[in-house]
């Protein structure tokens, strides 16, 4: 289905911090002057950039403005999306299969430590009711999803902190998570101070301080920048219904069609056999199981049991965010191209203490936008 | 050049006043909250009864037309119990001094939920399925705060 | 690059405020005449591509929202916002999204409600970071927004230098002003029309800041576009006489005059437009187009200051520098002209700031199309550009289009 072949070269993170002692243009600098370094070329020979950030995450209109020079874009065709980054390798992605550029610089960030925390996401609510009602926040709009889930399938909150047990228990063989938890037990989960029922503070995100950044090649360039591209074998992208109430909440919809494209593009016809490494983007940890059931996992309603058979534990047969995912952190704007970045390490034995057995081959990374992940992008990456 | 240690922080606020227009659906809406009833809008092709209502059917891309007065009871549909509300200053999640239960409603005759709070009961005591009442302010003006919460209907 | 025609165009009418429409109903108004004339409906749609500029509602991805109204539920989606080029950015997401061979049918929509909220306090948000470190000496915001004036500020440095370089006079501006005053009264979906307007008309308006009047200001309006973009194999089958894409670019340079933290810039020249040339020779190569001077026939410029006119007819690569205000004079950019500009009255007439820039691809694919109504341009119309701008005039975005595919 896509004319020319493209592929991932190189990437770059920052540490994920829960407030960064830099501004922000030299946080992305350090990404994009890492990303560059692995690479081994210099910025002229990038053809176009695209950011994703938020205006209201940053405090600053046309927040790409200033991010020119960081970004590498100097004189560049350079965009942005305002959504999370996932979305903005999505439309590189589509840049470079035009024939129009070949190599292009993704990168996303934010800094939670800058910005009001849970209130820019009240800002996307419909402002006729329930942006002045003041009941819903992404939080308390997630914990209605995972009520909602743990009703219809019998789910206990032990089996949900069981996501947070894995992923935090993998952060902390990931150098740049923020939130590790190496001892991390149910217990721990369980005695968390209690948010929205059924979400405690460890089955929910850390606010954090972060960028990432990954570079796309056309076929021809990609073998003079790597001998380890990562190429993008499919990719699938939906916008799901906005009300809460018009989906069908114990399950994501959305992140069902995403899945289908990217699976029909790759050729995967049955994605635990032919998977080997999945990062997706869960901002709590109930998502986690919900998303394993919306991407063909397992059956509906069976997430908690793919969970505690091990199937996507670090030694199991589909390793599920051996990085840590959203929980340990989650930069917004970069959480999903971290995932992108993460499964691309893993296809390249890079991924250090936190790397899965048994050389995978092929990926799949994941990224949420909006409230209890309205929109879903969905990437098979192959080495 | 001086060497600075670490980074100046600075906090700008800026006040932006907003008005949104809600649109003339919305505006008739409030206006059912004259009689205490909510009002639904049909779309012409499924028969999808929206509360609050919409212009637009998004599943058939048809545009509404039949209104009903529906009563101001519905069912619920998913709830969570806050014991946080976010900071209107800071965006931080801020203890809240007693639980509140917040709540997905479906109005009856309506196939669509809408968000609001439960009061006048127990956390322990809200089930999906149960039926609740909405609760109207002492002077109803036509405008959102007319509607207060639910209460279980009994 | 895979050939992308735009086969549907629709508008709403921009007027200063829309108080009987919420967002998502504003853009369906655009929305719907797309669907209606190309007798296509959501189901002929792969994917949806749109943005705005979200300080001016205070929003945050409104899109969340409205996208179910314009038909994109279920859809391949983005949201682009890059400040004054969003408009063209989105645009250039969608003829990517096509032009890529992922999707083929692709709907994009760009648009504003200004009414909803401040559109001065919006502006200033624009500088605001980068005045922090003044803030931290103690300026005030007062003082910083009075030298940098909301929109007008950056601009009025602009067409002061332009005036010095070109030798024109502020009466240019009062005459380009009034010339697009009056092309925008022909044009159905224009806020400001003012028919019969004359220079003296304009030269009687407040002085705002030397050389820029009130009359040579742009509207605030409410108002959204929407296209719908296809490839070659199914363009025909939809439009009786699509508007090809013919060659596209975008090039982001640094903040002009303000800088990075007000630390000032390399730009000290506002008129250089530096990115405005390197967009514009990139899409004239991809079109094939060796001489825009001879070859363009029609333009559309993002200009909602009259000056900018002049500086952009240049920076386009329309005519040799310094020419334009002569070309003006006789008559080339007029709606009967050899080289008409902004028949459709332009930014200046017309500014739901979202919209603008996607306003400019629109514009030119109608007069492409002969569906300019009364402000087709007199000539045919084979090759067009249009073009946008942002930032602190430190984003430019060029787009060329034609009345036949390249081939080759």
């Amino acid at each position: 289905m896509m004319d020319r072949r493209v592929a991932i070269v190189a990437y770059a993170q920052t540490s994920y911090e829960s407030k960064k002692d830099q501004s922000r243009e030299m946080m992305v600098y350090e990404a994009v002057r890492d990303l560059l370094e692995m690479a081994g070329i210099s910025k002229a020979e990038v053809d176009t950039v695209v950011s994703a950030q938020n205006d209201y995450l940053e405090g600053r209109t046309i927040s790409n403005m200033r991010t020119v020079g960081p970004l590498a874009a100097f004189m560049k065709d350079e965009t942005k999306v305002e959504m999370d980054g996932a979305f903005a390798a999505f439309y590189a992605l589509a840049r470079v299969l035009s024939g129009v550029h070949d190599i292009a610089i993704v990168a996303g960030e934010s800094m939670a430590s800058c910005y009001p925390a849970y209130l820019p996401m009240t800002w996307t609510l419909d402002p006729s009711f329930d942006r002045p009602n003041g009941f819903l926040n992404e939080v308390s709009a997630a914990a209605i999803q995972a009520g909602a889930y743990m009703e219809r399938y019998g789910v206990s909150e032990e089996q949900v902190a069981g996501v947070s047990v894995k992923n935090l228990g993998n952060a902390a063989k990931n150098p740049y998570a923020l939130r590790k938890m190496p001892d991390i037990d149910i217990d721990s989960v369980m005695g968390s101070r209690m948010l929205y029922s059924p979400i405690r503070e460890l089955n929910a995100y850390p606010l954090t301080d972060g960028a990432c950044a990954l570079l796309l090649a056309a076929e021809e360039k990609a073998s003079e920048i790597t001998d380890k591209p990562v190429w993008i074998e499919g990719v699938g992208n939906c916008h799901g219904y906005y009300h809460l109430g018009d989906r069908d909440l114990a399950g994501c919809d959305s992140l069902k069609t995403a899945a289908e494209a990217a699976y029909r593009m790759a050729g995967i016809k049955d994605p635990v056999k032919d998977i080997d490494v999945a990062e997706v983007h869960e901002d709590y940890s109930h998502e986690e199981l919900i998303f394993y059931e919306a991407l063909g996992l397992c059956k509906e309603g069976e997430g908690a049991g793919l969970l505690e058979e091990g199937t996507t534990a670090m030694q199991g047969s589909l390793p599920v965010n051996p990085s840590g995912g959203g929980l340990s952190a989650n930069p917004m704007c970069a959480t999903g191209l971290i995932r992108i970045v993460e499964a691309a390490m893993q296809l390249r034995g890079e991924a250090g203490e936190h790397q899965v057995p048994g050389e995978p081959a092929v990926a799949l990374a994941h990224g949420q936008n909006g409230i209890c992940a309205q929109q879903n992008a969905v990437f098979i990456l192959r080495r | 050049m001086q060497d600075v240690e670490g980074v100046v922080e600075l906090s700008l606020p800026m006040d932006a006043a907003f008005n949104w227009s809600v649109g003339a659906y919305m505006e008739r809406f409030f206006g059912g909250f004259k009689h205490k009833k909510f009002l639904g809008i049909k779309c012409p092709d499924c028969g999808k009864v929206f509360v609050p209502p919409r212009m637009i059917c998004e599943d058939c891309f048809a545009e509404t037309e039949e209104w009903l007065e529906l009563g101001d009871e519905g069912t619920v549909e998913g709830y969570t119990v806050a014991y946080v509300k976010v900071d209107e200053k800071t965006g931080g999640l801020a203890d809240l001094d007693e639980p509140e239960i917040i709540a997905l409603i479906k109005p009856e005759g309506a196939d669509t939920c809408l968000i609001h709070r439960i009061a006048e009961a127990n956390p322990e005591d809200i089930e999906v399925s149960m039926r609740v009442r909405a609760v109207w302010a002492e002077e109803i003006r036509g405008e959102l705060a007319d509607l207060r919460y639910f209460k279980p209907a009994t | 690059m895979r050939n992308v025609a735009v086969v549907g165009v629709g508008m709403s009418k921009h007027v200063s405020k829309r108080r009987d429409v919420n967002i998502p109903e504003l853009v369906y108004e655009a929305v719907r005449p797309c669907f209606d004339e190309t007798g296509l409906s959501p189901k002929d749609i792969d994917a949806l591509v749109t943005g705005n500029m979200p300080a001016f509602e205070g929003l945050n991805t409104p899109e969340l929202w409205g996208a179910g109204y314009w038909g994109g539920l279920r859809k391949p989606a983005l949201r682009i916002t890059t400040g004054g080029t969003t408009g063209m950015s989105v645009a250039h997401g969608a003829i990517y999204m096509v032009a890529s061979g992922l999707y083929d049918t692709v709907l994009t929509l760009a648009f504003e409600k200004q009414s909803d909220g401040d559109t001065t306090m919006g502006l200033n948000s624009v500088g605001l970071a980068d005045f922090a470190n003044v803030f931290e000496y103690k300026g005030d915001m007062e003082s910083v927004t009075l030298s940098f004036g909301g929109a007008i500020g950056l601009f009025v440095y602009q067409a002061a230098r332009y005036m010095a370089k070109s030798g024109c006079t502020i009466d240019h501006f009062d005459r380009a002003a009034a010339m697009l005053r009056n092309n925008a009264a022909k044009n159905p979906y224009a806020h400001l029309k003012q028919p019969g307007s004359t220079a003296e008309d304009i030269a009687a308006t407040r002085m705002l800041t030397y050389p820029l009047r009130y009359g040579h200001t742009c509207p605030a309006s409410d108002g959204a576009v929407a296209m719908i973009l296809t490839s070659e194999d199914r363009a025909g089958k939809i439009a009786d006489k699509p508007a090809w894409i013919k060659g596209l670019a975008a090039c982001s340079e640094v903040a002009t005059a303000i800088g990075e933290y007000g630390g000032g810039s390399i730009n000290i020249d506002p008129t250089e437009q530096r990115s405005c040339r390197f967009a514009a020779n990139k899409a004239y190569k991809m079109a094939g187009i060796e001489d825009p001077t001879r070859e363009i026939d029609l333009a559309e410029p993002y200009i909602p200051f009259a000056h900018l006119l002049f500086i952009y007819f240049e920076r386009l690569l329309l005519c040799k520098e310094g020419d334009a205000p002569r070309l003006f004079d006789e008559g080339v950019m007029d709606i009967e002209g050899d080289l008409p500009t902004c028949p459709s009255g332009a930014v200046m007439s017309t500014n739901a700031i979202g919209a603008s820039a996607m306003e400019r691809i629109a514009e030119c694919a109608l007069q492409i199309m002969g569906r300019a109504g009364e402000h087709q341009a007199s000539k045919e119309v084979h090759n067009a550009v249009a073009h946008g701008l942002g930032g602190a005039a430190n984003f430019n975005t060029v787009t060329v289009l034609g009345d036949k595919p390249n081939r080759g």
